[in-house]
């Protein structure tokens, strides 16, 4: 790579991938509806279908489903009844409506037994990738010194 | 997306002694650079800056959506680009700049690949972006069904990287090897 070859990457590609990030995050945006913006406004959202994904499970009540996810707490009620009932701690994903405040009335359902595995994987991955990454930083520096 | 170690293993496997380790070593980073550059960010911001902003402050989800961006086949390139020019000298480890650039995104290639086959409750790949919006799936198998598969991918890793091997130690006990030009 000739050095202003590397300068322009250098340059450019941050630029081009803040762009695209922004480009990306408003367009799903302004094309999606949250739960988020039904409950601040309730006719911003009358008749569009709500995705939640990989909610855990806090509690079952009836056929109410209490939920957490990175919108927040949520209440799906009623569950489907094509769907079998989670269990607290389980992690489920549902298409459906939006039914008042931060209750989504879902349509369709899918559970996700092996969410929290996972997840275990993910993260010993992800520290074990931090590690060698760090490993690797290390001996290639000390073999520069040598 | 399949969870980073089936991600790992697959590219350990798929080469098949047709790299050498420090090339192989890049196209692995590749196959879970998708997933680090564009997961990791997103969860970070969702779990730990999200729930410092108060009721009523800035809405930050279209950063969390946007770095979608680092999952599509353009961001990607942009990415392994970036990469490519910005290591410093010592990390180089003798490759070239546009050599690691091409590993990485070959590997990240591969984890596209493998992802855009799985099927979800509302398909979210969009590759095609900035072009179009529409998500890809091919809906051939479940985004959990990777967890029962790493068990079995193990020994085919550990078969591709002792064929590697046993090509790597050919290589350099041939005269101009790798060990006799330090490269």
């Amino acid at each position: 790579m000739r050095p202003r070859t590397r300068r322009l990457i250098l340059l450019i590609c941050p630029l081009l991938l803040a762009a695209g990030i922004t480009a990306m995050g408003r367009t799903r945006d302004a094309a999606e509806v949250s739960l988020k913006e039904c409950v601040r406004d309730a006719a911003a959202c009358a008749g569009a279908e709500l995705f939640i994904g990989y909610a855990r499970v806090k509690r079952v009540d009836g056929r109410a489903v209490f939920t957490r996810s990175w919108m927040g707490d949520l209440q799906l009620d009623p569950w489907p009844a094509t769907s079998p009932l989670p269990s607290p701690g389980g992690h489920v994903s549902v298409l459906g409506s939006h039914g008042g405040g931060r209750r989504v009335v879902p349509t369709e359902a899918r559970h996700h037994p092996l969410r929290r595995r996972k997840e275990l994987t993910g993260l010993t991955m992800l520290a074990l990738w931090l590690l060698a990454g760090a490993g690797w930083v290390v001996h290639a520096w000390r073999r520069r010194g040598a | 997306m399949p969870d980073l170690l089936t991600h790992t293993l697959l590219n350990a496997a798929l080469p098949v002694g047709t790299l050498k380790p420090r090339h192989l070593a890049c196209f692995v980073v590749g196959g879970v650079l998708p997933d680090l550059a564009s997961r990791v960010p997103g969860l970070f911001i969702a779990r730990f800056l999200q729930p410092l902003i108060p009721e009523g402050g800035p809405d930050i989800d279209w950063l969390i959506m946007g770095h979608e961006f680092l999952h599509v086949p353009l961001g990607v390139a942009l990415l392994a680009a970036l990469l490519g020019a910005a290591l410093p000298r010592f990390l180089l480890s003798g490759l070239g700049r546009w050599q690691i650039a091409g590993l990485l995104l070959a590997g990240a290639a591969v984890h596209l690949g493998v992802d855009v086959m799985q099927e979800h409750l509302r398909p979210s790949y969009r590759y095609l972006f900035p072009v179009s919006m529409r998500p890809c799936e091919l809906g051939w198998f479940g985004a959990e069904a990777s967890l029962t598969w790493w068990p079995w991918l193990i020994p085919a890793t550990v078969a591709s990287l002792a064929v590697s091997r046993w090509r790597w130690r050919q290589n350099d006990a041939r005269p101009g090897g790798e060990a006799e030009t330090g490269a």
